[in-house]
Formats: structure tokens, sequence, C-alpha cells
């Protein structure tokens, strides 16, 4: 089934111009950094995105952070959301559905093309942004802040990490991207089986995000903020940091959980009893 | 329990929006038949198919493929082929990629698809390479029947498979349907063009609001109804005279004459009355159609 699935995938322009785009922007990115020397520190502040041209390994870190906020969960959405949604819109779901196969099979084998896809999305911003990097800015040992401690928010200076360990951050720090977006995976994947317009799924996907950053955005919300979605997306950034800190990105690996089974859940159960009359 | 290809007991589906769609429909269709579900819009055809092949869960009752109860992605669905409402692929592949990853879905290998009989039957040519989205209806409708053709399923579901097609593809998906039934399979059809069941099918049954209103042999319920076909000199004068004769069931205009449906009254009677009122009677003919069937099973199931 997955075969099958991703040969729908893969000969569609849509994916390509979806991928495409995490191969543009990156190199957008590179190429105006190269072009206007990269961003200025701000009243002696130091940020990591500032330090995007010290190192060729920097630029991936750079295009993380722009690409993960917004961009990313969109096309994210897009897979997801279009999955089932999509087929029912062609009619082709019943066809698919008259085969000798579960409704089970059907969703695993979609949910799993749709989390290939954006895994591969993920992976694209880092590598364009490490090849594209390297070649505007060199393969040196990179830059990072330092702080007085892991839970300190002021840098107090600069230190070096090596390649090698660089490298080994910037894998764990992609995985965990990859990782935070499977709660809107789910969420649209769970729309897409609900609904039989893919715009719908797609958009409730990127409005998820929205939202939840729009209230992670508000303080008085206090520790509940802790809770929404997003709240850990940007926690891989702390790997990046000396002395590193793992305590939230932790919590961000964890805190998907309950919300992939709950969303897989009703998709599994609303699936199984849905009537298909598209 | 029987393994007939097809066995309804006591069917039912409500849906939460359009209420009582089928309702305790019972039927069996036996190994070999081609069997016609007929019935006016509405009339429930489209969700006892959807039933069929698991796809609509019923409300009460079951829906039995061979003995089996189904289930949606039941392995008795590899004995299936279906055609439901209208064909429909992935838009952005070709014909031909459409049919192989709608064969290879069910975990079954190419070779056993029979592949090249069913591009035969499509006729599409080069076209078969084309993406879906450039075919027209007709195109999309015979890659559809071809589809429905791999594997060479023992049992056919289709809803409409006219639906689209110029008069000599129509003639030619009915000689298929003849083809599929002489080597042994069953099929299944809903139609709305009677003249087309009436032609191809060996049983038929008529479905009118989710209710079961008849089913028999073609030659049983073409039996059962009666009509003329007669040609006059004053064709207004006729309707004045013959609308007022016990016994008329339903009067037409079909020029240049008058089709008129019976019901107990005889053909000298009604010449009778003409020549009495001084209508010349140039032709009359007897005819018995599905048609005239369909509509007084019709008719009397709204009294």
């Amino acid at each position: 089934m997955i075969v099958v699935e991703f040969r729908k995938q893969v000969w569609r322009l849509r994916t390509y111009l979806a991928l495409g785009l995490m191969i543009a922007i990156p190199v957008i990115t590179t190429v105006a950094f190269k072009l206007s020397g990269g961003p200025k520190e701000q009243n002696g502040q130091i940020n990591l995105f500032d330090l995007g041209t010290r190192s060729g390994l920097n630029m991936p870190v750079d295009s993380l952070l722009v690409m993960s906020g917004f961009l990313l969960p969109v096309i994210v959405s897009l897979f997801a959301g279009s999955a089932i949604a999509e087929e029912a819109s062609w009619g082709s779901l019943r066809y698919l559905l008259v085969r000798p196969v579960s409704r089970s099979r059907l969703l695993t084998g979609k949910l799993g093309v749709a989390a290939i896809l954006a895994l591969v999305a993920t992976l694209l911003i880092t590598v364009t942004g490490l090849v594209g990097g390297v070649i505007a800015f060199g393969w040196h040992p990179i830059v990072i802040p330092s702080f007085t401690s892991a839970s300190a928010t002021t840098p107090i200076s600069l230190t070096t990490l090596s390649q090698g360990e660089a490298l080994a951050r910037l894998v764990a720090s992609t995985f965990y991207v990859a990782w935070c977006m499977t709660g809107i995976l789910a969420f649209a994947f769970m729309l897409s089986t609900i609904t039989d317009a893919a715009l719908g799924a797609v958009s409730g996907g990127i409005g998820l995000t929205v939202v939840s950053e729009i209230l992670d955005a508000i303080p008085p919300l206090r520790t509940s903020r802790n809770f929404l979605i997003t709240h850990y997306w940007l926690a891989w950034t702390d790997l990046f940091r000396h002395p590193v800190g793992t305590g939230e990105v932790i919590r961000g690996v964890l805190l998907q959980i309950p919300y992939v089974i709950a969303f897989l859940l009703v998709a599994w159960w609303w699936f199984h009893r849905k009537d298909i009359v598209s | 329990m029987s393994d007939a290809p097809i066995e309804l007991v006591g069917l039912s589906k409500r849906f939460p929006n359009a209420g009582m769609v089928v309702d305790n429909l019972s039927l069996k269709v036996e190994a070999g038949r081609v069997f016609g579900l007929l019935g006016p819009n509405g009339a429930g055809k489209t969700t006892v198919l959807r039933m069929l092949l698991g796809l609509v869960h019923p409300t009460a009752g079951e829906a039995r493929l061979f003995g089996e109860p189904v289930r949606a992605g039941d392995s008795v669905l590899r004995r299936v082929g279906a055609l439901v409402e209208r064909p429909a692929f992935v838009p952005h592949l070709s014909g031909f990629d459409n049919l192989e990853i709608f064969w290879r879905a069910g975990g079954q290998p190419l070779s056993e698809s029979h592949i090249d009989d069913a591009l035969k039957i499509a006729g599409l040519g080069k076209a078969i390479r084309r993406k879906v989205r450039t075919y027209s209806t007709g195109m999309r409708q015979r890659l559809g029947i071809a589809q429905v053709l791999l594997g060479a399923p023992d049992l056919l579901l289709l809803d409409e498979p006219t639906v689209g097609l110029d008069p000599e593809e129509m003639r030619e998906t009915r000689n298929l349907i003849r083809d599929v039934s002489e080597r042994g399979a069953t099929v299944f059809l809903s139609s709305h063009i009677l003249a087309e069941v009436e032609q191809v099918c060996t049983h038929v049954a008529i479905m009118d609001r989710g209710h079961l209103v008849s089913s028999g042999s073609v030659a049983q319920m073409i039996g059962a109804a009666a009509s003329v076909y007669l040609e006059v000199d004053d064709v207004d004068k006729a309707i004045k005279v013959l609308g007022s004769v016990a016994g008329v069931e339903r009067l037409v205009h079909e020029p240049p004459g008058l089709s008129i449906m019976l019901d107990g009254v005889q053909r000298k009677e009604l010449v009778a009355a003409l020549v009495h009122a001084g209508v010349g009677v140039e032709t009359i003919t007897s005819r018995h159609r599905l048609e005239d069937a369909f509509l007084q099973m019709l008719a009397g199931e709204e009294q």
C-alpha cells in the first residue's frame, strides 16, 4: 500500500513544488546572508541567527529557525491534510476501498507516506542549508552563544564547537524539528478522514499552528502554555548554546505523544465507521 | 446460508439527513444471471451497491457476497469488479498507471490482473499513457469498465455503466456484459435506461423509495404489463374518447400515434369506442415493454 501511495505522490508537480520550497528558502537565505554580510548584532546582543555567516554549519541552523515556525508546518499540513480528503474529492477513495484492503491498512499507508514526505521536507531544509552554507561560508568550527547557566537567557560571550560536534547536534535538531511536526501531521490527517474537502483539512493544520503560536505569545496564560502543541518547537536551539539545555527538548518530545495518539485514535475511529458516499 | 453471488437479507440504511434510503430489502441473485436493478432517482439503488461493497454500513440486515457477510476490505472483494456512480481516477496519473495502482492496492501481483485484456476493452490506444485529467467523459467511462474487468472477476457490480458513452460504445458495453455473462460471471447492474436493461438483463428488481416493488425474470415482468400503440386519423379526438374508456391506465402522445397502457380493457373495446366516435383507426400494435411494466408497477406503488 505504501508503494502505491508513494507512486501517487512522487509523480506529482505539487510534491515537487512543496519540497522545492524547502530547498529554495535556505538557498535564498544563504545568498542574502552572503550578499549582505549577514544580520547585524542588535545592541550588543548575540543570538543564534546573527551567527549565520561565521561558518557554513551555522546556515542550516538559521534555515531551520526560519522554516520550522510556519512554512514547514504548512507543507506538513498539505501532505497530511490531503491524504484521504483529496482521494474522496476525486472519487477515487471508493475505488481504493472496493479492493480487498482493510481501512486500517489504507490509513497506515497514507499516514506513512505523509510522515515520510514530512521528514524529507525537514531533511531538505538542513541539507540545503548545510550545502549552501559550506559553499558560501566554508567548513569552519561553529560559533554559538555562551551563557552563565543552562537556564540563563542573556548570552555573555561566544564559544566554538568542532565541526563534528556541530554536525551531531544538527542531526539531532533536525530530527527533533521533524518530531515536533507529528502533532500537526496527526491533526491534519484526522481532519482529512472527517472531511471530503482537502483544503479544509490542510487549513485546519495551519490554523492549529497559528492559534497555538498566538496563544503561546500571551504571557498571562503562564504555565498552561506549556501544553500548547507548538510551545517547545524551538527548544532544539538549546542544543546550540553553552552549556547545552536538554530539559525543554525532552519535554517537547514527550508533549507530542498524547497529541499524536489522540488525533490518530479519532482518525481511525471515525474512518472505520464512516460511510463512503463521495 | 447459500453461496449465491448476491444475497440481501432485510437490508436497511438510514442516513441522518436523508432518512430511510433502503428499507428492509431482501433479494437473491443466482450465479450467471445478468440482474438489473431499476428504480427512479432516489430509489436507493446506489446505496444498495455501496452496501454490497462495504462502503456504506447497513443500519439493519445484511449484504452477502458468495455467502459471506460483506465488510470493508474483505477478501471476498477479490472476486468482485465494481463501477460505482461514475468512474474516478487519480487525475495526475495516466490511465495505465491508474489501472496498475488500483490492482496493486489489493496486494495482488499484476500478472493476475489480465491487464492486457482490460486494455483491449478500454480501446484507448496511445491515450492510455496520457494523464487521466485530459480524458473525455467517454474515455473515463471506458477506462472505468476496463478497471472493473481487471482480474476477470466472478461478479460485476455496475452502476449506470453506459453513462457518457456514445451509441456505438453503449452497444459495445452491452455486448461486453453479455460476453462476461457467457463466461459464467454474474452481473448486477443499475440503470435508468430501461431499454438497455431489457436488452441485456435476464432478471430485474424494481425499487422505489427504498422498497423492493417487484422482482423476477424480464419475461415475467414484461408479461405483467400490456400496452398498445395506435395510429388514428384524428389524434386529439382519440385522446378525448380514450380518456373516458374504463381500463385505460395511461395515454401518451408518441407521434404519429398514441401509446396506451391497458389495465383490464381489451384492444377491441378501444377500437370499437374510437370507431363509434367517428375516429378512423389506421393501425393497432400490441407492445409489451419493460418500460410499461416499470411505470405500471411504480403507479401501483403510488396508489
